[in-house]
């Protein structure tokens, strides 16, 4: 058997060396190679140049890097000194001042744990999951104080990238699990009245804009609660982000349940797991681990999502960034203000869709 | 020592999917560690007979008893009776996200509780009998065809069965790698494992057989050992049968 192996591969040999082509040979031949393409070249070149070396002179060459208005008198670049005086209030809204520091070692305890959770040892232990719980909560106090010689800070004062994150976070953390549970009642033909109670609700946020859901939210949700209590306003426009984030993740299960083969679930049954555990260990791990792309995308929506909580009267990103523009002593440099939000909006997402693209071919690799 | 009570026994057992019956008033019974090969051609109703054993169908009329039990549609009994039948199918369905060595231990540690290490052992053991305890790291992705259904028969196994079930367990595969399976399920015979096999390798019949059933659309037509069925068919549709089967 070996012998006829090896006797299979004495007439093969490795394939020719590929030729590397200088840049200036795939140039010429690429971008030069017709008269039509010459022009289309020249024409892209020239538009490239006008408007990355506009970009480059206004952005950087003539533009003012500072924290007072002054110097930004009459200059023809960007005046980032709006930038240089408002980035506390980008992060953290109009946190007092002295606190701002819970707020910045909140964000970097988050960012400890995302970079040491994206270690593969660290990734497999049991603890993982308790000590992000534990982050979590320890991040909320933190932030919201009160207790432990912590001055109170209510939520009204959070603001900025704080509640951007925080926000998105959150929904899709609480609103992902209960998805799947839409999901998995949606599709359970035993149970009616579940069945319908699922798809009443999905359907219903879904076709609900989220502009909607957050103003129907923080008008309506305080009248199920006694009357006289004040219900945080973060709090709304929180439930209305976990409500928006279950029913979508609800439709996104359901498309990745549907894509598993019947065999699976017969398998499964045919080792005497009951429902719960079939849909556990069998069907979930390999619905959810396709459907991966499309909930990390679904987190970017979220993010950019925020920024309608200005109409509830929330400071998120981008309303940190008109209170910057409304201060009369940066009048006129709306430019700058928001063109740095989107760079900062473009980073998060950018990141974000990068490190899934990364996890998506990991996970291709052992589950095929 | 087999004891007198049938393993399975069907009585009066009819099956309809929609308006079309798939399964005629079938009277069957099989005894402990018998061995018992289903052929029939293509829509005959056999791979269905033996998905109602462990209720992945459902039957309409007649009673089905397993191991003295009837089948109801309690869930709690579905339970019961699918981890004691061992099930091998034809696209052996295993687990893509899970190693060869976890989708045989999930059996034993989910349905049986029995702690990990013990499942670890029990599963190594098990692709060892198999012929591929190499393979115990890899992804069912990674395996070929017959290394696939080997580790399928091992995972089945892992719930020490009463009974197995085998359909069409090498229809999928490739000529080369039909042997080592069928090897497999030879050694499993040889042991004394009660086996319902639906195949068209008439060898492997012949060889390892109590009793073979010629099914045709949804009736037993007829049912014999080996030697008797092969020489001396007695029904012109068995007849028919094995001339389009044996001599190709």
């Amino acid at each position: 058997m070996r012998a006829a192996v090896e006797m299979a591969q004495v007439g093969r040999r490795p394939p020719p060396a590929r030729i590397r082509w200088g840049p200036v040979r795939w140039m010429a031949a690429n971008l030069f190679n017709s008269w039509l393409n010459v022009l289309l070249t020249l024409l892209a070149a020239w538009i490239a140049w006008k408007t990355l070396s506009g970009l480059f002179m206004w952005g950087i060459w003539n533009a003012v890097f500072g924290t007072t208005p002054e110097p930004c008198r009459g200059i023809s670049g960007a005046c980032w000194s709006v930038v240089g005086d408002y980035w506390r209030v980008f992060l953290s809204g109009r946190y007092p001042e002295e606190e701002r520091w819970r707020v910045y070692t909140a964000f970097l305890m988050i960012l400890i744990m995302l970079t040491t959770s994206a270690v593969g040892t660290v990734r497999r232990t049991r603890w993982l999951p308790a000590l992000w719980l534990m982050t979590v909560a320890l991040v909320f106090t933190l932030v919201r104080g009160g207790v432990f010689g912590l001055r109170g800070v209510s939520t009204q004062y959070w603001g900025g990238l704080l509640i951007t994150f925080g926000l998105s976070s959150v929904g899709l953390a609480v609103g992902m699990p209960v998805g799947v549970l839409l999901a998995l009642g949606r599709t359970s033909n035993r149970m009616p009245v579940i069945k319908t109670v699922c798809v009443g609700f999905i359907e219903l946020v879904r076709s609900v804009p989220f502009i909607m859901l957050l103003i129907m939210s923080s008008i309506m949700l305080p009248m199920f609660f006694p009357r006289g209590w004040d219900m945080d306003h973060l709090l709304r426009a929180q439930i209305a982000t976990i409500m928006s984030a279950a029913a979508n993740s609800a439709e996104i299960t359901r498309g990745g349940l549907a894509a598993i083969g019947r065999g699976q679930l017969e398998a499964a049954k045919a080792i005497g797991l009951n429902y719960w555990k079939m849909m556990g260990l069998v069907v979930l791990p390999q619905a959810l681990r396709h459907m991966l792309p499309v909930f990390v995308s679904m987190f970017i929506i979220f993010v950019k999502d925020t920024s309608l909580v200005v109409v509830v009267g929330l400071f998120d990103l981008l309303g940190a960034a008109r209170l910057a523009v409304g201060n009369p002593k940066w009048m006129g440099k709306d430019i700058e203000s928001f063109v740095f939000v989107g760079l900062v909006y473009f980073t998060i997402c950018f990141a974000v869709s990068r490190m899934s693209r990364r996890l998506e071919a990991k996970y291709r690799v052992a589950a095929h | 020592m087999p004891d007198a009570r049938p393993m399975i026994e069907f009585r009066n057992v009819s099956k309809w999917f929609g308006n079309f019956q798939v399964l005629v008033d079938i009277n069957l019974k099989i005894a402990c560690q018998e061995r018992v090969v289903i052929c029939g051609p293509s829509g005959s109703g056999k791979s269905t007979l033996i998905r109602t054993i462990n209720r992945l169908e459902e039957h309409q009329a007649g009673k089905i008893f397993v191991d003295g039990e009837e089948l109801t549609s309690d869930i709690k009994q579905e339970e019961r009776i699918r981890a004691d039948v061992g099930m091998v199918f034809q696209q052996f369905n295993l687990f893509p996200h899970m190693t060869a060595r976890d989708n045989i231990m999930l059996g034993p540690t989910w349905v049986r509780q029995i702690p990990k290490a013990q499942a670890r052992r029990i599963a190594d053991e098990l692709l060892a009998r198999v012929g591929i305890p190499e393979q115990a790291d890899k992804y069912p992705a990674q395996l070929s065809g017959g290394q696939q259904q080997r580790v399928a028969i091992a995972r089945a196994l892992a719930m020490r069965p009463k009974i197995m079930l085998f359909d069409e367990p090498t229809s999928a595969l490739d000529p080369e790698m039909i042997k080592e399976v069928l090897d497999v399920m030879r050694e499993l015979a040889g042991a004394g494992m009660t086996m319902i096999v639906v195949t068209h390798e008439m060898g492997f019949a012949r060889e390892v057989a109590d009793r073979i059933i010629f099914m045709d659309a949804g009736e037993i037509v007829e049912q014999n050992p080996p030697s008797e069925f092969f020489q001396n068919p007695r029904e012109s549709r068995t007849k028919l049968f094995l001339s389009q089967i044996l001599h190709h």
